[in-house]
């Protein structure tokens, strides 16, 4: 794109060219037509000049003297004369229609009716402009007339002289718009230069003093951006930061496994380092699978909820994680209030990470034959909408370890596991915009309440 | 020598003490900070392998009461945080050496044997001494040039006593040396290997110290 100094330059040039050839335009009629009728009232004066000049006594007997020193005064270039007089010619007919008088100059005009007045005419191929003047006195008509062409000239030269002005104008105008908007651009280059020396990696706002009001907006805009923008930076990397580093003690299990099956002097040490291998490798994937997940959960991308039915996902779940939980002999209940709707309307697959992970949890940290417990069902207060509880029996978590369980990778003493499946579950949550507390169980474990809006939509 | 590992990470742990078990150090593991403070301030150990993201207490803030305690068992901090600020913290709070997962195990095993090995004043890899010549890295013994075979534990308790000349190392140390936590101690065992260390070496080499314990002399 052009600058903004050429585009603004280049439209008032444009503008400020048409304009002043319209202005041109407009005057040089006007001036011509007043000129043409200034030539014209001289005419006629001249006109009545020769009149009074042929009522003279002497004038009436000696025509031919006359017309002579006529001429021999227009032939004479006076020094004070001014460039635009033209040359007068003239005639003189009597009231038999014989030409008593002329002036030298004067082809013979034929073809003129002489009319009285004003009129323009063609002979001898030149054009010309006459004025006749009836004498009714003396029974005379007077011709006074001058070339056309010649006058012409003189009004061109004229009105040419007038727009000389205009012409030299232009460009000292355009000289002036342009330091003029330069002059009025200066606060966009100096906004511009200060963006230039910012340090590319700086997400800091942009304060510039004694901003235009026009350009606030655009300030403002670029440091919402920016804001918008650090945020998204910071996630993004806290979210690798966090990635790399929860991704190294799985890749040191693997080598370390992996190295001890290639030391092994005997087959039971290779099948032992195998067996660590194989299982840490699934630990790896799980791993990796979760913080996939949390990441695609993290983007705010709107979602459309559809109907989920609520029993028959949470006996699927169920049925799911039951081969876990009958190894270790735990009992699983799952309990629904009569009042519960038959579905919810939800982000699909949201109900089952939900399940999924609250409920692994659950039974792995419940101990040997202990319970884990689901209960569902609508409530009034605090607000409308679904309670959904998880808890198991077992060992409570001391409160202060509780506050930290939703925190991303935290995973209590001794707590197998990544430090993810509750950071899902939060995040699912917050999407639908219900709430998510830990406490104590009755059953001795935690207790899981996940609390779910009727209408949830779409989290924004 | 005796090694503590301090890992949370129970698969990792395991997975050190494989392949640490061929080095012939006898290695005791914790999986938590407060635990591994406890330890190295009550007893004795060569060498300690330090995580830092430890449940209960940080390994840094171990490392750092460590330090305050005035003790200078020798530290290396195997751990995931592999910034260059990490390092350097870590580093400054007194360790010795800083190795990030994920690693390799034959580079651990070196580390270990330099850090050993400068923590007893050395910094060549044998240790020689008498016409007993010590190699840590291949566990070898030769007396005045020829390969002496000697059972694990005996290697065990002559690198123990051959590293650390003109001093004498009690019972109870050499005890510790021997078994770790895990192993039960038969009270008249080490008794019989510093009797086998003498009959394949020579007499003299171990002195004991009647009531104290044991002792290699540089000179006679």
């Amino acid at each position: 794109m052009r600058s903004l100094r050429q585009r603004i330059l280049l439209r008032v040039l444009g503008l400020l060219l048409v304009g002043s050839l319209i202005l041109s335009a407009v005057s040089y009629r006007d001036a011509a037509h007043e000129i043409e009728e200034l030539f014209d009232a001289q005419l006629g004066q001249s006109a009545r000049v020769l009149q009074g000049l042929l009522r003279l006594p002497e004038a009436q007997v000696d025509h031919q003297q006359l017309a002579a020193a006529l001429s021999e005064s227009a032939d004479q270039q006076p020094a004070l004369g001014h460039r635009y007089e033209s040359k007068l010619a003239y005639q003189v007919r009597d009231a038999e229609g014989t030409i008593i008088a002329r002036s030298f100059n004067l082809p013979a005009m034929h073809g003129d009716n002489w009319e009285p007045g004003f009129a323009s005419l063609a002979a001898n191929g030149e054009r010309w402009r006459r004025y006749v003047l009836e004498d009714d006195d003396q029974q005379l008509a007077i011709w006074v007339g001058e070339r056309a062409d010649v006058r012409g000239e003189l009004v061109g030269k004229i009105v040419r002289s007038t727009l000389i002005p205009d012409l030299v104008g232009i460009p000292l105008m355009l000289l002036l718009v342009w330091l003029a908007i330069g002059s009025g651009l200066k606060p966009l280059e100096r906004m511009a230069q200060q963006l230039r020396q910012r340090d590319p990696d700086s997400l800091q706002p942009v304060l510039i003093h004694d901003l235009p009001t026009e350009l606030e907006p655009m300030q403002a805009a670029l440091n919402r951006l920016l804001d918008q923008l650090g945020q998204l930076l910071a996630r993004e990397q806290r979210f690798i930061a966090d990635a790399a580093h929860e991704l190294r003690t799985p890749l040191a299990v693997l080598q370390i496994h992996a190295e001890n099956a290639r030391a092994a002097t005997d087959p039971a040490e290779r099948d032992a380092a195998l067996g660590h291998l194989i299982s840490a490798v699934e630990r790896a994937t799980r791993l990796i699978s979760q913080m996939l997940t949390l990441a695609r959960l993290a983007d705010d991308q709107p979602f459309e909820s559809r109907d989920i039915a609520l029993q028959s996902t949470c006996r699927n779940e169920l049925a799911q994680l039951l081969p876990l939980a009958l190894k270790k002999h735990l009992e699983l209940q799952f309990d629904v209030d009569p009042g519960l709707p038959e579905t919810l309307a939800m982000e699909p697959g949201g109900l089952d990470m939900l399940l999924q992970n609250l409920l692994a949890n659950a039974i792995q940290h419940c101990p040997q034959g202990g319970t884990v417990k689901l209960l569902l069902k609508p409530e009034e207060k605090p607000s409308p909408g679904l309670l959904l509880r998880v808890e198991n029996s077992g060992q409570a978590v001391a409160a202060a370890q509780r506050a930290r369980l939703l925190e991303r990778f935290y995973t209590g003493s001794e707590r197998p596991g990544a430090g993810l499946g509750l950071s899902i579950v939060q995040r699912v949550v917050e999407r639908h915009q219900g709430s998510i507390t830990l406490d104590e169980s009755p059953l001795g474990g935690l207790r899981v309440d996940v609390r779910l809006p009727p209408d949830p939509g779409p989290d924004q | 020598m005796r090694l503590l590992l301090v890992e949370d990470d129970k698969s990792l742990g395991e997975g050190i003490l494989t392949a640490l078990k061929a080095e012939g150090y006898t290695l005791d593991w914790l999986q938590d900070g407060s635990s591994a403070l406890h330890a190295l301030s009550s007893e004795e150990f060569d060498l300690a392998i330090l995580d830092l993201g430890l449940p209960r207490m940080d390994g840094l803030e171990v490392l750092k009461a460590l330090r305050d305690r005035h003790h200078h068992v020798p530290v290396l901090i195997l751990t995931a945080r592999d910034g260059v600020r990490d390092r350097i913290a870590g580093l400054d709070a007194g360790a010795d050496d800083y190795l990030t997962k994920p690693f390799d195990s034959a580079e651990l095993k070196a580390r270990l044997r330099a850090l050993l090995r400068r923590s007893n004043g050395r910094a060549e890899p044998l240790i020689s001494l008498r016409g007993v010549v010590l190699d840590p890295q291949n566990q070898q013994v030769t007396l005045n040039g020829q390969v002496v075979n000697l059972s694990r534990k005996e290697f065990v308790l002559l690198h123990e006593l051959i590293a650390q000349p003109d001093r004498v190392l009690t019972r109870d140390r050499l005890e510790q040396v021997l078994y770790g936590w895990n192993e039960e101690v038969d009270s008249n065992t080490l008794e019989v290997h510093i009797h086998h260390l003498r009959r394949k070496l020579f007499p003299e080499l171990i002195r004991t110290l009647r009531g104290v314990g044991y002792m290699i002399e540089r000179q006679t």
